[in-house]
């Protein structure tokens, strides 16, 4: 569906995106993760044809994006980070404005207005002003606003930005019905956790390049990280035991303490089942009372923070 | 019929504004206390009907010197918000992100502020038509009028819009229409006298050698005023009401009278000319607009099959 070769923008002397490669196949959700700055809004407003690339090729559908960005505002739908609403205009009218941009009118405006008001559950406030909405609503109205054109292709630039839980559950299922409709969506945000359980490929960015992608588990492998081992101990007292057991074992790369918990990272190449019974063994042996010991699943925030730490370093 | 979304939209939010009717209210107090005050300083003194036309038209004159005056004051205030309002209010990317044609955003624009503006003119009919009670104003110089306010604004529109798509605050769009509005009322007519003095100073020399002052010759610098819809404006109302010798005189003095088909034609000519250039503004004014418009400095090769 989006295929991105060597995207390149320079702001003065400022290299926003380096040579940035990127593929994204029809029907998936892709999160678009990266520290502040690290070229995802950029990458974006090329893609939305907002902003001129300087080198590189972006093709949507094979169609050639960046010479022919008219052709492909019938394909994509975009929503910004931050946007402004129309004063004075009612959710059905800011709806039916944008209809308008895409040369749908009268009846068919309307009732594909209703439609997406009820596909983002604002049919309720269809008769509200647009500013007198909450954030959520209006970020749902946005989305809606975006869908108007049926787009193949969704960009939606941290949507769930300023959300109370609420709204980014009531986005979340959206974003997941409009996917099982068969939309393409690229969206980035802060909130790791919900990426990696929404999306069906992450792609983390520093400093304009792709540094890893594919899904959690794949970035995993490809980064030969290990997953971290939790362990709970019942009684702090046992505490001391438990850490001394720990350093002393030859496979135990590093670990880190909080309160009642210790996390574990296993030296490369020792992320396997004998090695996890065998530390497990050492210290029920010792009779730690350990409540629960487990490897943790892939974890995108753990995965972030290395990745971008070892860019920094 | 194919209206364009943007004028639409505007137009239904205008309506719901309260800003138009208090301004609508206020320009035709004003228009009305002008048209008094000037009824009582013309037909004062007047006895005899012959007197009372002449009067009438200097009234008329009074009436579309300060509609006129009162329209190109707000012109500035009501373009140069329209695009930069809507990048403040960040809901400009998302219009480009549509199919809209940046040129189909600027004209939308254009006419929704020019629209309401275009509105007053009409709201000024009944003032104007305290000329029709006495007669010597004909239905054609009420048009014309029109006609001239219409591509006037469409012109110094056109400049509003333009600093409004190129700059991104409001305020700093609407200060530099304002000063483009100056020069263009003032400033050409600074630039007239600035060369005339600095001919009259050049002749002085010329008087001290020779003995004789050389006639005074702008050459085609008095064509400046075309662009000037104030001076244009002076110029129909002296054509429609026989006072054109002091035109004429001025174009003498400037040396300009052998241009005789420039000089009997520059109404239209004038009305040409800010179409052109407010046309020119415009699409000026949409490539600023088109986030996608600078020139690339080396031209992409195509990509290679294989990577896309």
């Amino acid at each position: 569906m989006l295929k991105i070769v060597d995207l390149q923008k320079n702001f003065g002397s400022f290299q926003a995106l380096n040579h940035l490669n990127l593929e994204i196949a029809k029907g998936e959700l892709f999160g678009f993760v990266g520290p502040n700055g690290a070229g995802k809004t950029t990458t974006m407003k090329i893609i939305s044809g907002l902003m001129r690339a300087d080198g590189g090729f972006v093709t949507i559908d094979g169609i050639d994006a960046l010479h022919n960005s008219r052709k492909l505002k019938e394909k994509i739908g975009y929503m910004p980070d931050f946007f402004g609403v129309y004063d004075n205009l009612k959710a059905y009218e800011y709806m039916e404005f944008y209809a308008s941009v895409y040369g749908i009118l009268g009846n068919d405006a309307r009732k594909l207005c209703n439609d997406l008001l009820d596909l983002v559950n604002l049919t309720d406030k269809a008769d509200s002003y647009v500013d007198s909405l909450s954030r959520g609503m209006k970020q749902r109205l946005c989305l809606a606003r975006s869908l108007v054109h049926n787009p193949e292709l969704l960009i939606l630039d941290e949507p769930a930005s300023g959300l109370d839980p609420r709204a980014r559950f009531e986005m979340k299922e959206i974003l997941r019905n409009l996917c099982s409709m068969g939309k393409t969506i690229i969206i980035s945000s802060h909130i790791l956790p919900e990426l990696a359980e929404m999306c069906s490929s992450i792609g983390i960015i520093e400093h304009g390049s792709m540094m890893a992608y594919g899904t959690v588990d794949e970035i995993q492998d490809t980064l030969k990280t290990t997953k971290p081992v939790i362990i709970h101990i019942a009684d702090n007292s046992y505490m001391e035991t438990a850490l001394k057991l720990m350093k002393e074992n030859p496979s135990v790369k590093n670990l880190s303490v909080q309160d009642n918990t210790i996390s574990l990272v296993l030296k490369e190449g020792m992320d396997n089942t004998n090695i996890l019974a065998a530390l497990l063994s050492c210290l029920v042996v010792a009779h730690v009372p350990v409540c629960s010991f487990y490897q943790e699943e892939g974890n995108l925030e753990s995965l972030f923070m290395q990745i971008t730490a070892s860019e920094e370093n | 019929m194919y209206i364009n979304p943007i004028y639409r939209k505007e137009l239904k939010l205008s309506t719901r504004s309260l800003k138009l009717p208090i301004f609508f209210t206020a320009y035709i107090i004003i228009l009305t206390v002008i048209a008094c005050v000037a009824c009582a300083a013309y037909f004062n003194g007047y006895s005899y009907s012959e007197s009372q036309y002449a009067a009438v038209i200097n009234i008329f004159n009074c009436l579309c010197v300060a509609e006129f005056a009162m329209i190109m004051f707000e012109i500035p205030a009501f373009t140069a918000d329209a695009i930069a309002g809507e990048r403040e209010r960040q809901t400009l990317d998302i219009l480009l992100t549509t199919s809209l044609k940046p040129i189909q955003i600027v004209i939308g624009k254009l006419l929704s502020s020019l629209s309401s503006l275009f509105f007053l003119t009409f709201l000024s009919l009944p003032v104007l038509g305290i000329t029709f009670a006495v007669g010597g104003i004909h239905l054609q110089d009420i048009a014309q009028l029109f006609l001239f306010i219409l591509i006037s604004m469409f012109f110094i529109g056109s400049l509003g819009i333009f600093f409004s798509a190129a700059l991104k605050r409001t305020a700093v769009a609407t200060i530099l229409s304002y000063v483009a509005l100056f020069f263009i009322i003032v400033g050409t007519m600074i630039i007239i006298l600035l060369a005339t003095w600095l001919f009259l100073l050049h002749a002085e020399e010329i008087y001290q050698q020779t003995g004789t002052y050389p006639d005074t010759n702008l050459s085609i610098l008095p064509m400046i005023l075309l662009i000037n819809p104030a001076f244009t404006m002076f110029y129909m109302l002296s054509d429609t009401y026989g006072s054109i010798s002091t035109l004429n005189y001025f174009f003498e003095w400037c040396g300009f009278d052998h241009y005789t088909f420039i000089i009997s034609h520059w109404f239209w000519i004038s009305l040409f000319i800010q179409i052109l250039l407010g046309t020119m503004i415009l699409y000026f004014a949409s490539k600023k607009l088109d986030p996608l418009n600078k020139k690339e400095k080396n031209k992409k090769k195509n990509p290679p099959k294989d990577k896309i």
